[in-house]
């Protein structure tokens, strides 16, 4: 037996060197953590790229399922396989529905040009939007997500230019605002997260350190949008969503503590912090609870949406199964009101994102590499219906929340 | 903070060991190399929670076991390495520890995933019948089984490693559930 044992030993040491695989590991745990993972090769290659849209008639009647039920409606297809779309015009062009992007996986001019943002209108027409900052992928990984959302009424989008200028550009009369500007090498750096409140009065912009995990030197902005003028909030991330109003606007510490010692700040349109929530147990009990692409706000402001992954101990296979649970806040109270798991979001971690609150008991959700659609899922009972489908796989996903 | 503190020392110190294990697992380089990237990405993404339990080395192991589990369940069919065993080779020969290296990596490689899993468990790290069971999801009982037949079938695919092989304990009926 010590003969075998021996031999057993000698064979392991001839196994490969460990090499870089911790940075590896950090690097792919950061995507994950960010909602960016997919597996090696699974970048969207931008000539194949459809967008099916499942229109939803009747989709909503009857009701009655039961909790992670789906059901689909009839299905409509908007194709720009093999060629990109058309530039965004500069005026005259419908309501947007949703916007991705499209990744490409090689290096250099010609898969750089490919890149880009697209808006998908409510009559079914792609364009792409030249001037937004697309994503960057080098060696294979992706470096930048770029950043672009579309107003909740799909009248108009907000992203950042490749000059680093924040600009509001309305769709149908061409009309673009730039409240407010940063370097283009400071942005290369964060993740950005636009949220546009419900009745367009205001936005926010607020950076996710993308490949660290401290706090960037960029703060946070809100702009009123009647005015333009742009406020800085107290935390450069996360803003978790903007209500309607002057509702106070749901902001998590993030990057700035220690998991287990995170509050919710609730911020005035002056950038004042009004109230400080602690929500360590939540942060203890749950895994990728960080991502503003995993929380939304209500319209008023009274309701907290949060995609959580509760830590679940391995099952009888010994496989971590993480199971997204809908979970709603009572912002006021900073107290968990309702949650539903979502059995059939269950997933690579990461993959699902709540995209706002449709309506004051629905909200959408977006996956983006299994199952690939965006859901209507009422907050109350977690019934769950897709409303679109999409056979790319984006890197980021916007939608006009009131139209789905 | 960086949110990472001590998972790079961890990887540098235990790396090389847990890589081995990856290796006998699977008998193939980049088969062991995809297996712990695996199992170092899960542990990144939750490399908080494991540092705060206090022995990300157990979690580690764990992991990879159960993953190589999992992972070769979906994967055999087109990774298992399929190389032929040699020539009978002379007993004399396995004096020389190359000869007998290849002679049980060859035939490590014709035992069932479970097979592998629970000899490098019991045999490599020295875990007993209850840890290897705990670690692997499973009863002792199937552990015992597992052992048994594994020794077996080594000694029928190589019967010139038979004085290296411990005696396979005998099997107990009903002893497998």
């Amino acid at each position: 037996m010590t003969g075998f044992r021996q031999a057993l030993g000698e064979i392991a040491e001839q196994g490969p060197p460990v090499g870089g695989m911790a940075e590896r590991a950090i690097a792919r745990a950061r995507r994950r953590r960010l909602g960016l993972f997919a597996a090696p090769g699974a970048t969207v290659t931008a000539a194949l790229v459809s967008v099916i849209v499942l229109v939803a008639n009747g989709v909503l009647s009857g009701g009655g399922e039961r909790e992670g039920t789906m059901r689909l409606g009839a299905t409509q297809t908007v194709t720009s396989m093999g060629r990109t779309p058309e530039p965004l015009p500069a005026r005259g062009v419908p309501a947007v529905m949703m916007a991705y992007t499209v990744t490409c996986p090689g290096a250099g001019p010609r898969w750089q040009a490919c890149s880009q943002w697209r808006l998908v209108t409510t009559d079914m027409r792609q364009f792409r939007v030249d001037d937004a900052i697309a994503p960057e992928v080098r060696d294979g990984s992706l470096e930048h997500q770029g950043a672009l959302a579309v107003a909740a009424d799909g009248r108009r989008v907000a992203y950042f230019r490749s000059d680093g200028r924040f600009v509001i550009r309305d769709l149908a009369r061409g009309g673009v605002e730039s409240p407010f500007a940063v370097k283009r090498a400071d942005l290369r750096e964060v993740t950005a997260h636009i949220a546009w409140s419900p009745d367009g009065r205001r936005l926010s912009v607020s950076f996710d350190p993308a490949d660290d995990d401290r706090p960037t030197t960029l703060a946070a902005r809100l702009v009123d949008l009647k005015t333009m003028a742009t406020v800085t909030l107290p935390l450069h991330c996360c803003v978790l969503g903007l209500p309607a109003g002057d509702a106070p606007i749901p902001m998590y510490d993030a990057y700035a503590t220690e998991v287990g010692r995170g509050s919710l700040l609730l911020v005035g349109d002056d950038g004042a912090v009004r109230r400080r929530l602690p929500i360590g147990e939540i942060e203890r009990s749950s895994v990728f609870s960080r991502h503003p692409g995993n929380t939304a706000v209500a319209a008023d402001g009274t309701r907290l949406a949060a995609l959580l992954w509760p830590d679940r101990p391995p099952d009888d296979r010994g496989h971590h199964v993480y199971v997204p649970e809908l979970t709603t806040f009572d912002v006021a109270r900073g107290a968990m009101t309702r949650r539903h798991a979502l059995p059939r979001f269950q997933q690579v971690m990461g993959e699902a994102e709540l995209l706002g609150w449709r309506d004051a008991a629905t909200v959408l959700v977006g996956m983006r590499y299994e199952r690939r659609g965006v859901y209507r899922v009422n907050a109350d009972t977690g019934e769950t219906h897709q409303v679109v489908g999409l056979t790319a796989q984006p890197e980021r996903l916007s939608v006009a929340y009131g139209l789905l | 903070m960086d949110r990472y503190e001590g998972f790079r020392e961890f990887v540098t110190v235990r790396g090389p060991a847990l890589m081995g294990t990856a290796y006998l697992l699977t008998g193939g380089r980049h088969q062991a190399e995809d297996l712990l990237q695996t199992v170092l990405t899960k542990m990144a993404t939750r490399w908080r929670h494991i540092e705060l339990d206090g022995n990300p080395e157990a979690y580690a192991r764990t992991a990879l076991y159960r993953e190589f589990v999992s992972w070769r369940r979906v994967r055999r069919n087109h990774e298992l390495p399929q190389a032929e065993l040699p020539e009978r080779t002379a007993a004399g020969d396995l004096q020389d520890a190359a000869v007998r290296r290849m002679l049980i990596e060859q035939a490590l490689r014709r035992l069932t995933v479970k097979q592998r899993a629970v000899l490098v468990l019991r045999f490599y790290e020295d875990r007993s019948e209850a840890e290897t069971a705990r670690l692997l999801g499973c009863s002792v009982g199937t552990v015992k089984s597992q052992t048994h037949h594994a020794l077996q079938r080594l000694r029928l695919l190589a019967p010139e490693l038979g004085e290296l092989l411990p005696e396979a304990a005998p099997m107990i009926l009903g002893g497998e559930r």
